[in-house]
């Protein structure tokens, strides 16, 4: 029912109040004349009534309406002079919008008539509704400000694309409360959001000509009312809404504007205030008051020093928090708020109501604490309580991300908190830190775009700020480049961890999680459409998984976001200061270092009693190398972030301190102390592999099947462990990637550098500078100096071992000739290996040749004391040369065990740099000497014994020769001392001052391991004898005709208690041996029992004891052959206690020790032979034929097919031959000796043997075969001499540059001195020939 | 929405290793499930072809003793797939395919290879790799069955679980003496665990313990639970009832692409259909059929089995003579059928045109230039041409079982009238009802503009992998532990 006319009614309260039976209007205005109530019809288009209010109260008109209830459209006309030159604009014509009205008819439509004087607007302006709102319940406890992640967004933009929102609450608060969208909010760990404006507001009349609307809200008319747009259901929408969102966790601000109002400036539209009182609403200009003060650049602002707009105001925010129930605001351009006429003042009168009103001063209030009039800037000055946004804090994580220059400092201060604005105001959580913020780039295009793309807004590009501090990566805006597309990524997660990990309370901007873009649009307050609202489907989910994790990182983290401010001083306990700031090094930073422009990279370590974390930013396009500082004690550092890497999460790798860790270019890092755990973290996996793949051990090996198996990781952490690099836990294993990088991989110098002659010799120095002084000094300490300048450097990118990358300068150094060399540099050493590129070739070979070979120990003689002796080896040697032979191939004669003579294997012995007394025939020591050395009739007859034995009986004849060596050698010593000028004296004086330390360190450890009363001297004596022995049994070939020399034969490896292992301690690992990966032969494996050289320590040695090793070898020989050559490259090693069947393979630095081979070979003029028996790496053959080194071609295994190889198969650089000492005799062969040994010895089955014996009889058959077809079959097929004979001439029919014939062989010896596979079970190494060897038949090469 | 990790445990993944439609959707799901927002990573067993195509692979978690030697998972990307493969030489370094030698007899021991493959899956699911812990584990057929198992019997808290059947017929029976070795408790071995019919059951322990259960398509997933098509899994496929659940397959939309496909002789789209007779033209002249533009062609790309029902069109084809109409079959398989089919073109030449090869190009002309596309299997989990004939305009002609009764509208004529009609049906599947379906196959080509709307509805129709991709992300999400 509508009233005719209306009772006084009351003064209070100001605005339309529904009560008992109608409702009592009251409005302000100092000015007006009469003030009108006009009631509208439902529709908002008909006036029904205007009804003067009949009361009045100073400023105040008022009067009760009777019949008018909630619902009730309304609006009022102002009656008064239009004089605006006198601030006066009173027109009737306009319908005005009660300001204290709590509800809206609409959203609010510009019309003309709003604009012009004459029209009447009542039909077009905005209704007010009676309404009375029921009260939200009370506020539920704060979260602290400490606590505290503000989320900006707008009601509107955040849901209106969310399909998993229903469609009709989409964009509106109902929206924003549903469960899909508070579940995006929850998972990304927000507290608090703060809602763009959602009062009633106006579009700018130029956004009509464009077809535009004002999306964002800044433009209020209904101060009380929430947008019909955003709460289609009013304040009960608004009300539940909110209490949703604090059920689920959240506090919700709302983005207050009481700076200006809608109504523009003086163009503008007449809608409420204007109308009503202008002069008292709006600060005017005092020159001219027709104009308005415009510090909001909005066209007008309020006077808020004036009590009615105080009211007004203050009324307005309690409308929120009461109706609303809303936990808080955000004023936007706060500084009018404090404006007087004179300025800006904290304490002025709606800073002062909020600070006194029981209900807003416990809210959350934060200030924009600035506007664009004079004294605007108000950062700090807002009262204690307040927040305040932090716009230092947006351009400082701008422009260091960006890669301005000097920015380390003001980063630091503002990661830290920016006590330069805030300290002794209020604690660090008072200031809000944002990258961005509704008003700008978004954070994608931040990253996207340099410069605005405004055109959509229609306003020429003059809207907006140009000032954005912004970057492209490369292209401006959308690309398809996926480098430019990673990069963007990554800078927003830099950006996002900056802003989220800093001290205050951090605020991200709607959409930054999802990688939302305007496309370049940095002022989309007109943009209702998708260029503002937030695109679901376009989310980054990786993104905000990301910002999920870096909140939730924060929380998790007391050192991370502290309220208080930081002092850096050193602590009592000594332990680190509450901040530390570390440059690209992990260095402190020194006061000069914060100066430097081109500094980009900042680390800050933050502590607290119960936390301590590091923050990484590397905004440099260069890696850096930090090297970490100490964890506390029993922690390590645990990367919990890394935006180097795709996804941006920390992996949760632990470091050490000292430990080098990489930060990727454009990166931010996050290292959490964290204790380790009660049992320590297992090596992970990839660090593990990362080891051992710098160790050079592989990940898996073949078998002969072709079969692949994957070494076990106890295998693997043994092998590390024996290497000096134990891996056990993720510390240790992290430890030793990183001692191996630095000593290895960033040594100054290289240790070990093997050149090639005549190619140009490179060095790769690590400098600190472009510049070296290197010292050269040649094997007879010439010294010269290289003066290397940055020209004679070439830089190049290498990456250590634990992942550190790193530059090394690259020396070139002039041409040198063969030998070997010393460099030194800041003193730092490296052997320099100038090698021949190919081993010796002796002329020798220029035909091919043939050579016989013996097992020394069992060749018989006339007046042999019980074994083969350096005589027997003389005769052999003789008649071989005789025979047209170039060369006789002999077993090792290393040193064996003394103590223990019944170790007899020569590829087991002690010590190979040396010969074993056990050779020496004691009949010509006085040859030597030149003293009588005649044996008594009882050793003679000892002596007898012993050679008649079909074995050697190693301690028997030793007990016999060591007795009389020793007796041989007192006699000389005597001698000696009697006649000083001895010629065997200074002889044997020489020798030892030759053999040097090594030599002394193998006779100290033959006098420990004998046992007995022997001296030191007399050790030393037996060796002197031995190399003159040996060397006049090769001067005896020689002169014989053998063209090449002995072909000696070097074994794999030397006993792990023998006396090279422990002289050369540290060059061998312990506790590991070599073997062989399973075959056919050894199904489970073979272990040698052999420890294995440690290939770290050879480079290390600079591959001294190597070459050492080697040049013993080749003395006195014309040939080497070198057992297992594959050892060059690699070796299967097992840990001791493991089967072999667990083994791993080991590298070795291939072409480092054939070149040192090559060196020492041209050196001795010394053919070397490489055994290549067994697995064969790919590859590797056809290395080593191009080095000279011989491969080894046995008949047995050169096939095709099953059948034969033919002789012209067989490569020129190779050894042909019929048989090995580890295979059966050719007449053993034959008759199946080897097959009847195993199957008695029970290592075959009776059913395996009978198989075995099948499968010889066709091998048989196929060898006849293939004899045959060279015209070689034997005469008499049943007689082993002819059979072997023509076997013989097969393998010298051969291209192969050397044929080699066993003496066994010639005799038609039938069982073999060695069985492979056997040890205890048989007596290997001891089988002499059945008789003296006469006149050899010669094998001619045609 | 949520993001969500899961891990898929797979024996075979489209393009390193395939025998079946597995493979396909274990190399469709991940991306598909990418826009559903679920991180999806792929474990297979390290065969060579799996290895061989890892890129910057990586160990993350090794296995000292699985199944007989050590192993290792190497991560690394491969074929497109963010890849997890189990590196264990002694199970799956070996000549032959994923389950057989080169001589095509099953590996005596693929209940090891297999249960490795469930153990390191449901190991991953438990938290193995250092870094990264789904929340759902999802299996696929018997090879991945025990997965569910060692998640159940770890008694630690452990991901959610899914079991996918795309073929009940294999179902990973292993006698009673395998079960020691698999490292399960003893009470494992019971009926209510890998227990089945005295040995053990990879599959039913799978169907039995995992939190769902799901088929390829929802009337496969009613069928499985009846007595003839349940293979014997009836019973607890019914007590599993109410966690099984059908997903229609997809197919990948941009090889089965007719504005694109470089394989068709000329594009076309629902805007462009008269475009689509130059393909009619070009099937057959490449066919041997008399060139025939009005004439109703139809299409079959099968291979020829049992399954297939095959055998059916064998008695139907006077339809051709009498409805003037043309055959075109493309397939391989049972050598009695090869020969009946060589038979039927000798005697309709012009008519009928058969290939017995497996040609990709072939099929997709076919799919482009036939009117209709028959599929009468007897059972069909899912099926895959009757969607592929969706995308390129022809009708389908399908049995109504399985997958095909799912993906199918029949055009009756309330269908047709409500214009959403997709193809046809038939039921039972029979000879004279097959009959009956090509008759109304060629009255409803005779009407020229309903013809059309059922192309276009098939045309429109969602057949990529969207809609399934939300199927699954909606159980995972369902199964995965809050």
């Amino acid at each position: 029912m509508i009233p005719e006319k209306l009772l006084p009614g009351s003064p209070e309260p100001l605005g339309l109040s529904l009560v008992e039976g109608g409702a009592n209007v009251a409005v302000y205005s100092e000015a007006a004349q009469g003030i009108e109530l006009c009631l509208f019809d439902s529709s908002g288009r008909k006036e029904l009534a205007r009804l003067a209010l009949p009361g009045r109260t100073g400023p105040v008109f008022h009067g009760f309406a009777p019949h008018i209830s909630a619902g009730m459209r309304y609006g009022l006309r102002a009656y008064g002079p239009w004089r605006p030159a006198q601030g006066l604009r009173f027109n009737p014509k306009k319908l005005l919008f009660d300001p204290f009205a709590l509800a809206l008819d609409g959203p609010i439509q510009l019309h003309d008539s709003l604009f012009d004087a004459d029209s009447d607007s009542g039909p077009f302006a905005p209704k007010a509704v009676a309404a009375a709102p029921r009260l939200a319940r009370p506020r539920r406890r704060a979260i602290p400000w400490p606590e505290t992640v503000i989320y900006e967004t707008h009601v509107r933009g955040f849901t209106r694309l969310l399909d998993a929102v229903p469609e009709a609450l989409r964009g509106t608060f109902a929206g924003l409360a549903h469960p899909a969208a508070m579940d995006h909010l929850s998972r990304l760990g927000v507290t608090t959001l703060e809602l763009m404006p959602c009062a009633g507001w106006i579009d700018e009349r130029h956004l009509r000509a464009a077809g535009l609307t004002n999306y964002w809200g800044y433009n209020p008319i209904a101060f009380c009312a929430p947008d019909p747009r955003l709460a289609p259901g009013g304040w009960r929408e608004v009300r539940e809404s909110v209490a949703a969102l604090q059920e689920a966790g959240f506090e919700v601000l709302i983005d207050a504007v009481l700076n200006h109002s809608g109504e523009s400036d003086a163009k503008g539209p007449t809608v409420s205030l204007r109308g009503l009182d202008n002069a008292t609403f709006y600060r005017l200009d005092p020159a001219d008051p027709a104009a308005y003060v415009n510090d909001a650049g909005c066209g007008n602002i309020l006077r808020l020093d004036h009590p009615a707009v105080v009211r007004l105001a203050m009324d307005s925010l309690r409308a929120w928090a009461l109706y609303g129930g809303v936990d808080g605001f955000r004023f936007d351009l706060a500084t009018t708020l404090g404006r007087r006429a004179d300025g800006f003042d904290p304490h002025a009168p709606l800073l002062a109501a909020i600070a006194q009103d029981p209900l807003l001063r416990e809210l959350k209030l934060i200030a924009e604490p600035w506007d664009i009039g004079p004294g605007g800037y108000q950062l700090g000055a807002f009262p204690a309580s307040w927040g305040e946004w932090n716009d230092h804090f947006r351009d400082a994580a701008r422009k260091f991300w960006r890669g301005d220059p000097g920015m380390i400092g003001e980063v630091a201060t503002r990661v830290a908190g920016s006590s330069d604005q805030f300290a002794g105001r209020k604690p660090p959580s008072r200031g809000v830190n944002f990258v961005t913020a509704h008003d700008g780039f978004t954070l994608a295009d931040l990253v996207s775009f340099e410069r605005k793309h405004n055109e959509a807004n229609d306003e020429g590009g003059r809207d907006g700020t140009d000032c954005n501090y912004s970057w492209n990566n490369g292209v401006e805006g959308e690309t398809a480049d996926e480098a430019i597309r990673a990069a963007r990524r990554r800078d927003q997660r830099n950006l996002l961890a900056l802003l989220l990990l800093a001290h205050g309370t951090p605020m991200l901007s709607m959409g930054a999680e999802q990688g939302h873009s305007q496309n370049g649009n940095n002022n989309a307050y007109c943009q209702d459409g998708e260029i503002g609202w937030l695109d679901w489907r376009k989310a980054d989910p990786g993104l905000t998984a990301f910002t999920a994790a870096v909140i939730a990182l924060r929380k998790a983290t007391p050192a991370l976001g502290q309220d208080r401010y930081l002092t850096g001083a050193p602590r009592d306990d000594g332990g680190p200061a509450d901040v530390e700031w570390r440059g690209a090094d992990g260095e402190i930073l020194q006061p000069a270092q914060w100066r430097e422009d081109e500094r980009r990279f900042l680390a800050g370590f933050f502590t607290t009693d119960a936390s301590r974390a590091g923050l990484l930013f590397n905004a440099g396009h260069e890696e850096a190398h930090f090297r970490l500082p100490s964890p506390s004690r029993g922690h390590f550092w645990r990367r919990a972030l890394d935006t180097g890497v795709e996804d941006g999460n920390g992996d949760g790798a632990g470091f050490d301190g000292d430990e080098i860790l990489v930060v990727a270019p454009r990166s931010t890092l996050v290292l959490i102390d964290t204790a380790e755990p009660e049992t320590p973290r297992a090596a992970s996996p990839a660090t593990l592999d990362a080891l051992a793949q710098a160790a050079g051990l592989a990940p898996d090996w073949h078998d002969v099947k072709g079969a692949r198996h994957i070494v076990p990781e106890a295998t693997t952490t043994a092998l590390l462990k024996a290497m000096g690099l134990p891996a056990t836990t993720q510390a240790e294993a992290r430890a030793s990637l990183t001692r191996l990088a630095d000593q290895r991989d960033r040594r100054a110098l290289p240790f070990a550098l093997v050149a090639c002659e005549n190619e140009k010799i490179e060095a790769p120095l690590v400098l600190a500078e472009p510049r070296a002084e290197l010292e050269l000094e040649d094997e007879f300490s010439a010294r010269r100096r290289l003066s290397l300048g940055a020209d004679s450097l070439r830089a190049e990118k290498r990456r250590a071992c634990d992942g550190v990358a790193f530059v090394v300068q690259v020396a070139t150094l002039p041409a040198l000739p063969i030998g070997r060399y010393t460099l030194t540099l800041d003193g730092q050493t490296c052997a320099l290996i100038v090698a021949p590129s190919a081993c010796a070739w002796p002329p020798a070979l220029d035909a091919r040749v043939s050579g016989v070979a013996a097992q020394v120990y069992s060749l018989r003689r006339d007046g042999d004391q019980g074994i083969g002796d350096f005589t027997s080896l003389a005769e052999l040697a003789e008649r071989a040369g005789a025979a047209g032979y170039a060369t006789v191939g002999i077993n090792p004669l290393h040193t064996l065990f003394a103590r223990d003579r019944e170790r007899a294997s020569p590829y087991y012995p002690s010590d190979r740099n040396f010969l074993d007394p056990i050779t020496l025939d004691l009949e010509t020591l006085g040859e030597i000497t030149g003293l009588p050395c005649d044996l008594t009739p009882e050793e003679r007859a000892a002596a007898r014994e012993l050679a008649e034995k079909p074995d050697v009986d190693y301690p028997a004849v030793w007990a016999l020769k060591a007795q009389k060596i020793a007796a041989h050698f007192s006699a000389f010593e005597q001698a000696a001392r009697k006649t000083p000028a001895l010629p065997a004296a200074r002889e044997f004086e020489n020798f030892i001052a030759e053999g040097g330390e090594r030599l002394q360190a193998f006779a100290s450890f033959e006098i420990l391991s004998r046992g007995r009363n022997i001296s030191q001297r007399a050790i030393l004596f037996e060796q002197f004898l031995c190399d003159r022995q040996f060397a006049r049994a090769a001067a005896r070939g020689r002169a014989a005709g053998l063209s090449l020399g002995f072909y000696r034969d070097l074994a794999v490896g030397a006993a792990p208690d023998g006396g090279e292992v422990a002289a050369e301690r540290g060059l061998f690992l312990p506790g590991v041996s070599v073997g062989a990966p399973p075959d056919p032969i050894a199904e489970t494996g073979q272990n040698w029992g052999l420890p294995p050289p440690d290939p770290l320590a050879m480079a290390r040695d600079g591959y001294k004891t190597f070459a050492t090793l080697l040049r013993a070898n080749m003395r006195h020989a014309g040939a080497l052959r070198i057992d297992h050559v594959m050892a060059l490259q690699r070796l299967f090693v097992v840990p001791n206690g493991a089967p072999a069947t667990q083994g791993a393979y080991l590298s070795y630095p291939l072409d480092d020790l054939v070149g040192v081979l090559a060196l020492e070979s041209f050196r001795a003029r010394c053919l070397v032979v490489g055994e290549d028996l067994g697995t064969v790496p790919a590859g590797f053959r056809e290395k080593m034929a191009p080095a000279n080194v011989l491969s080894y071609r046995v008949l047995w295994f050169e096939r095709s097919g099953d059948d034969f190889a033919p002789p012209e198969a067989y490569p020129q650089k190779a050894v042909a031959c019929a048989s090995t000492h580890d295979l059966p005799t050719l007449a053993g062969w034959r008759l199946g000796a080897d097959i009847d040994e195993k199957a008695a010895l029970g290592l075959m089955t009776p059913e395996a043997a009978e198989k075995e014996r099948a499968r010889r009889a066709a091998d048989i058959a196929r060898l006849l075969k293939a004899l045959a077809a060279q015209g070689l079959a034997p005469t008499n097929p049943a007689s082993d001499e002819d059979f072997a004979a023509a076997i013989h001439a097969y393998v010298a029919k051969t291209p192969s540059a050397l044929a080699m014939i066993q003496v066994d062989d010639l005799l038609s010896e039938k069982i073999a001195v060695n069985l492979p596979g056997t040890d205890r079970e048989r007596r290997n190494w001891r089988r002499k020939l059945s008789r003296e060897i006469g006149a050899l038949p010669p094998l001619p090469r045609g | 929405m949520k993001p969500i990790a899961a891990l898929s445990v797979t024996p075979e993944v489209y393009p390193l290793i395939k025998t079946g439609g597995l493979a396909d959707v274990a190399g469709a799901l991940p991306g598909a499930l990418a826009a559903e927002h679920v991180e999806l990573r792929t474990l297979c067993p390290g065969y060579r072809p799996v290895l061989a195509a890892l890129e910057n692979s990586k160990t993350v978690a090794r296995f000292n003793e699985l199944f007989g030697g050590p192993a290792r998972v190497l991560a690394g990307r491969a074929g497109g797939l963010d890849l997890l493969a189990i590196d264990a030489p002694h199970l799956y370094d070996r000549d032959g395919g994923p389950y057989a030698g080169p001589d095509g007899r099953d590996f005596a021991d693929n209940g090891f290879r297999f249960a490795a493959l469930a153990k390191v899956g449901a190991e991953i699911g438990l938290g193995q790799i250092e870094g990264w812990r789904p929340r759902v584990v999802h299996a696929h057929d018997w090879q991945a069955g025990l997965t569910a198992a060692y998640l159940h019997y770890s008694g630690r808290p452990r991901p959610g679980s899914l079991i996918t059947v795309h073929n009940l017929a294999f179902q990973g029976q292993f006698p009673a003496a395998v079960f020691p070795a698999l490292g399960l408790p003893a009470r494992a071995f019971s009926i209510e665990g890998v227990e089945y019919y005295g040995g053990v059951g990879f599959l039913k322990a799978g169907l039995q313990l995992a939190d769902r259960v799901t088929t390829v398509s929802p009337t496969y997933a009613e069928e499985i639970q009846q007595g003839h098509s349940g293979m014997g899994l009836d019973g607890l496929l019914r007590m599993r009832g109410s966690q099984l659940a059908g997903v229609l397959n997809g197919i990948d939309t941009a090889v089965w692409n007719p504005e694109t496909d470089p394989m068709i002789a000329a594009p076309f789209s629902a805007k462009k259909l008269a475009a689509r007779a130059e393909n009619k033209k070009a099937l057959q002249a490449r066919m041997g059929l008399a060139h025939a533009p009005d004439r109703l062609l139809i299409g079959v790309v099968s291979r020829l089995s049992w399954q297939k029902g095959l055998d059916l069109l064998l008695a139907c084809l006077n339809f051709f003579d009498e409805h003037n109409a043309q055959l075109v079959l493309l397939g391989t398989g049972d050598p009695a059928l090869e020969a009946a089919f060589q038979d039927a073109a000798r005697q309709h030449p012009g008519r009928i045109a058969v290939h017995f090869a497996y040609e990709e190009p072939l099929a997709h002309l076919i799919q482009a230039g036939s009117d209709a596309i028959l599929v009468p299997s007897r059972f069909e989990p899912c099926g895959l041409t009757q969607l592929c004939a969706m995308r390129y305009g022809a009708v389908p002609v399908v049995s109504r079982v399985g997958g095909l009764a799912d993906s199918i509208i029949d055009a009756n004529e309330m269908a047709i009238h409500a214009n959403c009609a997709t193809g046809l049906q038939f039921s039972p599947v029979t000879s004279e009802a097959l009959a009956g379906a090509l008759r109304r196959c060629a009255t409803l080509h005779a009407r020229k503009a309903v013809w059309k709307k059922v192309q276009l509805n098939g045309l429109k129709t969602n057949v990529s992998w969207s809609i399934p991709a939300r199927h699954y992300a909606a159980l995972y999400r369902e199964v995965a532990p809050a």
